[in-house]
C-alpha cells in the first residue's frame, strides 16, 4: 500500500556562509540564551582566551552587549548584531 | 545535537552543520572546562575549513512510501514498524494514512489538499515543516480521526502556525490543550463531562483530534523526543487535552470561556489552543466533610483547599508578576451550587486570589530568595505580612467542564493561552454528521 508522508515539505531559504579561512583581525560577536544558567559566563571568556592565543588580532563583542534569553532569535536582536558588523557570531549555550 | 539540528532547519538552513559536541557536564555550575581546550582544534577547523553539502535553496517535498506484506495483516504490521523507524509515529498503533483514507478525511474541509493551513507559509516551529491540508489529514488519519474532526484541527493549526510558539521544545514538559466552544462540539462527540480528559468511547473526538495535533507538532514541527524537544517527562503528549466547555449547563447569567476571554458570541464555534508549561493538572477536593454548619460554609471552605493546591505551583518562583495564569475547572454541578448561593465567576476568582499568598516566615530560610533579594536590594525584614502571589484575578481562567459530581474540581497550572480561532464549518457538514451517525450510532444523550 502507498502511505503518505506526515512530515510536510521543508524549505531551505539560506545556505551556510563560507568559512573564514583566518580569524586574525576578525570581529566575533557573542550571543547567549541565558547569562549564567548554561555557564556562558565561563565558557565564552575561555573560548575567547584560546582563540586569542591562536589568532592574536581577533576581537570580540561580549554577550553582555546584546539581549539574552530566547528572544535572541528575534529579528530585532539579529539586526542589533548586524549593526555591529561582526565577521562571525558565536551563539551559546543551550541546555 | 539533534535538537540543535531541528533549530537550524527551523532557521531555513540545511540540516548539516559543523558539529563539535561536548558532554553535558560542561554546562553545569563549577564544571571542568578542559574539554573545550581538548577539542579546540576541532572548533577552529569547523570555523575555518568546514564545507556544507547543500548547495541549493528551495522547497523540498516528500514522496509517499510503499509498504507491502504477505497479506493485509502483515502489511499493516510493517507499516507500524516503518512509521516508528522513521520517527513518524508516537508509539501507539497508527491507522495507516493511505491515499484513500486521507482523501476521506479531506472531505472534512472545503480547502484544497495542497493549500497551506492558515493561508501563509504554513510552517510549524521549531523545524518549520510546511503544513498543508493533505499533511494535516495524513496526521488525522494516523490518529484514527474522522472528517468531521478536521474543522477543529484546522482552527488549532492556524493558531500553531501563527504563533510559532516553542515552549514545547523545552525541558519543562509543556503539553498542548484545546478547548472548543459552540454547538459543533456536541455534534462531533467532543467530551465536556465525565472523564473529560479521556478515554471515553462515547466521546472519541478529543482523543483523535488531540493526537492529530500531537502528530502535527512531532512530524511537521519536529517535536520528537530528544530531537525537537528535550521534555524530560513529556507528560500527556499522546493526545494533550482536548475537550469542550459544558456551556449548555452553565448557570443562568454565567458566560462561557470563549465569551469571557475572547468576546466570542454565544453559539459561535471556536477553538482555543493553549500550552501548560511547568504546570499540569492538579485536582483538589471541592466537597467538605459534611459536618459544616451550612452549605455556604462548605462551599467557602472549598477555597482553602483550592488555594492550597494552586499555591504549590508558585512556590518555586517569587519573581514579580501578576500571577502565573492557569485554568480552574468546575463541573456544571459545582458551578450551579456556587451560583445558587450568589457566587459569580469574578467573585470566585477574587476570593481565590486573596488566598494566594505566602508569609515572610515561609521564605525566611530560602537562600535563593535571599540572594535574589540582595541583588534587587530588597530588605527581607521589611516584607508585608502577606506577600501576594496573584494580583490579577483574571489570570485565573475559568471553564465549566467535567463530570457532574460534587467531589473534585481541577486546577491546570502554568497555562499560556495562545489564541482562539473561529471554526469554519464545511459546506457538506450535515452529510458528514449523518455519516458519523451511521458509523458510530446515535449521538449520546450527554
Amino acid at each position: 500500500m502507498t502511505l503518505l508522508d506526515p512530515t510536510g515539505a521543508q524549505e531551505i531559504t539560506h545556505l551556510f556562509a563560507q568559512r573564514l579561512p583566518d580569524l586574525n583581525n576578525k570581529v566575533i560577536a557573542e550571543l547567549a540564551v541565558d547569562p549564567t544558567k548554561w555557564q556562558p559566563h565561563r565558557t565564552m571568556p575561555y573560548i575567547e582566551e584560546l582563540l586569542k592565543k591562536q589568532f592574536p588580532g581577533i576581537q570580540f563583542i561580549p554577550m553582555q552587549e546584546f539581549p539574552m534569553g530566547i528572544q535572541i532569535s528575534e529579528t530585532r536582536v539579529i539586526q542589533m548584531v548586524a549593526n555591529r558588523k561582526p565577521d562571525a557570531v558565536i551563539i551559546g549555550n543551550a541546555g | 545535537m539533534a535538537a540543535t539540528r531541528q533549530a537550524i532547519m527551523g532557521q531555513g538552513l540545511p540540516p548539516e552543520a559543523p558539529w563539535v559536541v561536548f558532554e553535558f557536564p560542561l554546562f553545569l555550575v563549577d564544571s571542568d572546562l578542559s574539554p573545550i581546550r581538548e577539542k579546540f582544534g576541532e572548533i577552529v577547523e569547523a570555523l575555518t575549513k568546514w564545507k556544507p553539502r547543500s548547495t541549493k535553496t528551495g522547497v523540498f517535498n516528500k514522496a509517499p512510501v510503499e509498504v507491502s506484506g504477505r497479506d493485509h495483516e502483515d502489511a499493516l504490521a510493517r507499516a507500524q514498524c516503518l512509521f516508528l523507524q522513521k520517527n513518524w509515529g508516537d508509539g501507539l498503533a497508527i491507522f495507516p494514512p493511505t491515499r484513500s483514507r486521507v482523501d476521506w478525511i479531506l472531505t472534512g474541509t472545503d480547502h484544497d489538499r495542497n493549500e497551506t493551513v492558515g493561508g501563509g507559509t504554513g510552517k510549524v516551529a521549531p523545524k518549520q515543516g510546511i503544513l498543508t491540508y493533505e499533511v494535516l489529514a495524513t496526521c488525522m488519519a494516523m490518529a484514527g480521526g474522522r472528517p468531521e474532526y478536521m474543522p477543529v484541527a484546522e482552527a488549532v493549526c492556524k493558531t500553531i502556525v501563527e504563533k510559532q510558539n516553542t515552549l514545547m521544545t523545552s525541558s519543562g514538559g509543556a503539553y498542548q490543550g484545546i478547548c472548543v466552544n459552540g454547538p459543533m462540539a456536541r455534534q462531533i462527540r467532543l467530551n465536556s463531562r465525565f472523564s473529560l480528559f479521556g478515554p471515553n468511547p462515547n466521546h472519541p473526538a478529543g482523543g483523535a483530534i488531540g493526537r492529530c495535533i500531537s502528530l502535527v507538532l512531532m512530524n511537521v514541527g519536529g517535536h520528537v523526543a530528544g530531537q525537537g524537544t528535550i521534555a524530560e517527562y513529556g507528560e500527556m503528549r499522546f493526545t494533550g487535552l482536548c475537550f469542550a466547555e459544558n456551556e449548555d449547563s452553565l448557570p443562568k447569567g454565567w458566560t462561557t470561556f470563549a465569551e469571557d476571554q475572547y468576546r466570542r458570541g454565544r453559539g459561535t464555534n471556536s477553538a482555543t489552543y493553549f500550552i501548560t508549561f511547568l504546570g499540569g493538572l492538579r485536582p483538589f477536593v471541592h466537597r467538605g466533610s459534611g459536618d459544616e454548619p451550612n452549605f455556604e460554609t462548605e462551599m467557602q471552605e472549598s477555597f482553602f483547599r483550592a488555594a492550597n493546591v494552586m499555591k504549590s505551583v508558585w512556590t518555586a518562583n517569587f519573581g514579580p508578576s501578576a500571577g502565573s495564569p492557569g485554568i480552574l475547572f468546575y463541573n456544571s454541578m459545582i458551578c450551579g451550587n456556587m451560583a445558587r448561593i450568589g457566587w459569580t465567576k469574578d467573585k470566585i476568582r477574587s476570593r481565590l486570589a486573596e488566598l494566594l499568598f505566602v508569609t515572610p516566615e515561609e521564605i525566611r530560610d530560602r537562600t535563593d530568595i535571599q540572594r535574589a533579594a540582595a541583588a534587587a536590594k530588597v530588605d527581607l525584614s521589611k516584607l508585608p505580612a502577606r506577600i501576594p502571589l496573584m494580583t490579577e484575578p483574571r489570570n485565573i481562567h475559568f471553564i465549566c467542564a467535567g463530570g457532574d459530581h460534587p467531589s473534585l474540581a481541577m486546577w491546570l497550572a502554568g497555562v499560556t493561552l495562545l489564541g482562539n480561532m473561529e471554526i469554519q464549518i464545511p459546506r457538506n457538514w450535515n452529510d458528514l454528521l449523518q455519516q458519523a451517525e451511521r458509523d458510530l450510532g446515535e449521538l449520546p444523550a450527554i
